[in-house]
């Protein structure tokens, strides 16, 4: 008898999608459970640390935005806002940083659908405040487009940013 | 049939629901809820590691296990919007490639060595034709063949992630498929 395509196909379907152990393996499972190690130990503190730097963030971009009269900012204007050279720096490091998140979230995803990364909720909150920051202060520099403070803690929130979604990257891989 | 049907989805509902709540328990902790975790999932993640190493008991044995121990491990990044069994499922297929790799050139020792004095006794290759139990014939499919089989044919998996999975191209993926096919038909007729 010819076996054919069709004929293979049936004989794999009916094959069963369990198998029983001869052996019960939990009983040499169970003692190696103990050693349970915490899972992202080391991105756990840095989570504590951008909420830490997160609320300096946030406070600070009330501070300087808050209800003060428009043109009177709480920090003085350094001299390198002044300069001509300032808006195509500014605007070239933004640029870099959007390339740059694109990327390691693009590497993310890819993980993410290959099951190699599955966020911790911890992670995800962390993720979710940076954007929250990084939009308040987007939004406070639409006002003060001047401010030193807030381009200089936009700066560090993306850097949070970058350091984290690098790091998730870093231990998928 | 729409009341059996409305009671079937009420108990999948409730397992669900049960699951949910061993794997939050499991995720605080507690091993007792791990463990019906592995009752419930343990049969697919054995038949899966059996027929990956070619019905190797004692291997798939300790596969299973490690596979449910870094289950274990790594159950915190589980999160509870993704289907338990596929998280499980994809923990383990790529456990035992991981596996095989670090030992591809142990395993290539052992083929050598006693490799051949197997084949010299194998029953199939002796006797042609005889139709043997469709697992031993899947143990019998040369290592390749044989996963990209396991992974396609049973499993469901893709091409594009067999290939990706196992570190070849999409290309050598359906190669392989076809020659564990084709052996298949070959020893089955």
């Amino acid at each position: 008898m010819n076996f054919n395509d069709k004929q293979l196909d049936r004989v794999l379907d009916n094959l069963s999608p369990e198998l029983t152990p001869q052996r019960d393996l939990w009983v040499d499972i169970e003692p190696r459970l103990e050693d349970r190690p915490q899972h992202h130990a080391g991105l756990r503190t840095p989570v504590w640390a951008i909420a830490v730097s997160l609320l300096l963030c946030v406070s600070v971009v009330w501070w300087q935005v808050g209800d003060r009269p428009a043109g009177q900012s709480a920090v003085p204007l350094p001299d390198q806002l002044v300069d001509a050279d300032f808006p195509r720096q500014w605007a070239e490091q933004q640029q870099a940083y959007a390339t740059e998140i694109r990327s390691l979230s693009r590497m993310i995803s890819d993980l993410e659908d290959r099951q190699k990364l599955i966020l911790p909720d911890g992670i995800q909150q962390g993720l979710s405040g940076i954007l929250a920051a990084e939009h308040s202060i987007s939004k406070a520099i639409m006002q003060r487009p001047q401010s030193d403070l807030l381009t200089r803690k936009l700066s560090e929130v993306q850097a949070i940013h970058v350091s984290l979604l690098r790091r998730v990257v870093a231990e998928a891989v | 049939m729409l009341v059996l049907l409305s009671q079937v989805t009420q108990e999948k509902a409730v397992s669900q629901q049960t699951e949910s709540q061993w794997i939050s328990d499991a995720k605080a902790g507690d091993r007792a809820a791990f463990e019906q975790l592995y009752r419930g999932h343990v049969g697919r993640v054995y038949a899966l590691c059996l027929r990956m190493v070619g019905g190797q008991v004692s291997v798939a044995e300790e596969l299973t296990q490690d596979a449910f121990v870094r289950a274990w491990q790594k159950l915190a990044r589980f999160e509870s919007r993704a289907r338990f069994s596929t998280w499980l499922h994809r923990l383990t297929v790529n456990l035992v490639l991981d596996d095989r790799r670090s030992q591809a050139k142990r395993l290539k020792q052992e083929l050598h060595s006693d490799g051949h004095q197997e084949r010299a006794a194998d029953p199939l290759r002796r006797r042609p034709g005889i139709c043997m139990d469709l697992e031993q014939l899947l143990a019998r499919l040369p290592e390749q063949a044989r996963r990209v089989l396991v992974l396609h044919d049973i499993e469901g998996y893709k091409h594009r992630e067999i290939g990706e999975q196992m570190g070849i191209a999409e290309g050598s993926s359906k190669a392989h498929l076809y020659r564990a096919r084709q052996l298949l038909k070959e020893w089955m007729a």
